[in-house]
C-alpha cells in the first residue's frame, strides 16, 4: 500500500471490515511494524523515532478508551500533560480552547466512568488535542454516536482542520462523516488501495447515475418530462434516473418552482448534494 | 513535502492454530501450526 498526504488535509480512509485501515493507522502512529516497505511521519520513521513522532501526532480510537476509568475527566486529562509534558501556560490555553468548543466544562469533575459514550468521545478528543498535535489519526470516532454528538464532533474535527491546520486521517463506516468532512477518499479493501482521489471525483465515478423520488400533486410532475427517464410510477411518486449530475442539479432547481411535496434522493443517501431537498 | 507516506507498505501476521484436545494441545506445543495471514 501506498499514499501519501500534504499538510493540512482531510482524508477519509474507508473500507470493509478487516481491509486494514486500523492496521495502518498502527503503523503511522508506531504501535505495529510493517513487515516490508516505509512509513514516514512528519519526515520521522514512527517505529524508530517513536516518542518524537507522538509528541506531534493525536489518535482516537473509537472502539478503545485512552482515558484512565477511575479518575475523573480533568485528572486525566492533568496525566497527558505530564505525560506528553506540555507547559503550564499552554495547557490551561489549549484546554479552555477544547472545553469551549466541545462543551465538556461541566463533565470535568465526573468520574470517566460514569461518563456516557458520546461524552467520553468528546473527552478523548480533547485528550487527543491537549498537546496541539500537527496530525490526527481519529478510527472511528463517530461510531455508537446519536445524531446530536455526531454533529458536534464532525463540527470540531472541520473546526481543528480549518483553524490549526491540523492533517486528519479519518477512518469510519459512516458515509456521512466522509461526506460532510473529507475532500479527499481513499477506499480500501483486503489492504489494497482502490480509489484515492477528491470526493466528489470518486461520486461521480462510481455513481454516476442518480435516482429521486418525487412525491407530486396530480399533473405538476409533468414539466421534468425530458431530464429524466421515469423509472417507475405511483399514484403520486415517481423515481427518477440522471444519467448526470448537472441533469439533476437542472431537475431540483426545476422542481423548486413546482408544487411538489416531497423529494428524496435514493440509493445515494451518503452523497448528498447541497442542491437536494428532502 | 508530504507529512505522511506509505511507501509499498506490506503488513503480516503469524497465527498459530489450535489443534482439537489434550494431544492437539500437545503437538502444538511441540510443533506448532503457524500460518501467515496478510492483513496490507
Amino acid at each position: 500500500m501506498s499514499f501519501s498526504i500534504e499538510p493540512g488535509e482531510l482524508v477519509g480512509f474507508i473500507g470493509p471490515n478487516g481491509a486494514g485501515k486500523s492496521t495502518t493507522i498502527k503503523m503511522l502512529s508506531g504501535i505495529l511494524y510493517p513487515t516490508s516497505g516505509s512509513v514516514s511521519v512528519n519526515g520521522l520513521s514512527p517505529q524508530r523515532d517513536r516518542r518524537a513522532v507522538v509528541q506531534r501526532i493525536g489518535a482516537v480510537f473509537g472502539q478503545r478508551s485512552q482515558l484512565n476509568w477511575d479518575l475523573r475527566l480533568g485528572e486525566s486529562f492533568e496525566l497527558f500533560k505530564r505525560i506528553y509534558r506540555i507547559a503550564d501556560e499552554a495547557f490551561e490555553r489549549s484546554l479552555a480552547e477544547l472545553v469551549e468548543v466541545l462543551g465538556i466544562g461541566e463533565l470535568l469533575d465526573t468520574p470517566v466512568r460514569q461518563l456516557s459514550l458520546g461524552q467520553r468521545m468528546r473527552g478523548e478528543l480533547a485528550s487527543a488535542m491537549l498537546h496541539e498535535p500537527h496530525i490526527l489519526f481519529l478510527d472511528e470516532p463517530t461510531i455508537g454516536m446519536d445524531i446530536e454528538v455526531k454533529a458536534a464532533i464532525r463540527a470540531f474535527i472541520r473546526d481543528i482542520n480549518r483553524r490549526r491546520r491540523t492533517t486528519v486521517l479519518l477512518t469510519t463506516h459512516d458515509l456521512d462523516d466522509v461526506e460532510e468532512l473529507c475532500e479527499r477518499l481513499i477506499i480500501i479493501s483486503q489492504g489494497r488501495i482502490i480509489e484515492d482521489g477528491p470526493l466528489a471525483e470518486l461520486v461521480d465515478t462510481i455513481t454516476p447515475h442518480r435516482y429521486l423520488i418525487v412525491e407530486c400533486d396530480a399533473g405538476s410532475g409533468e414539466p421534468l418530462a425530458g431530464l429524466s427517464t421515469p423509472t417507475r410510477r405511483f399514484s403520486s411518486a415517481r423515481t427518477m434516473s440522471f444519467a448526470s449530475v448537472s441533469r439533476e442539479v437542472a431537475c431540483l432547481r426545476r422542481l423548486s418552482s413546482q408544487n411538489y411535496r416531497r423529494a428524496t434522493r435514493c440509493g445515494m443517501s451518503a452523497f448528498r448534494s447541497p442542491t437536494s431537498r428532502t | 513535502m508530504a507529512q505522511i507516506e506509505l511507501k509499498e507498505v506490506c503488513k503480516t501476521f503469524r497465527v498459530t492454530r489450535k489443534q482439537k484436545g489434550i494431544a492437539g494441545a500437545l503437538r502444538g506445543l511441540v510443533r506448532p501450526d503457524r500460518r501467515e495471514g496478510c492483513a496490507m
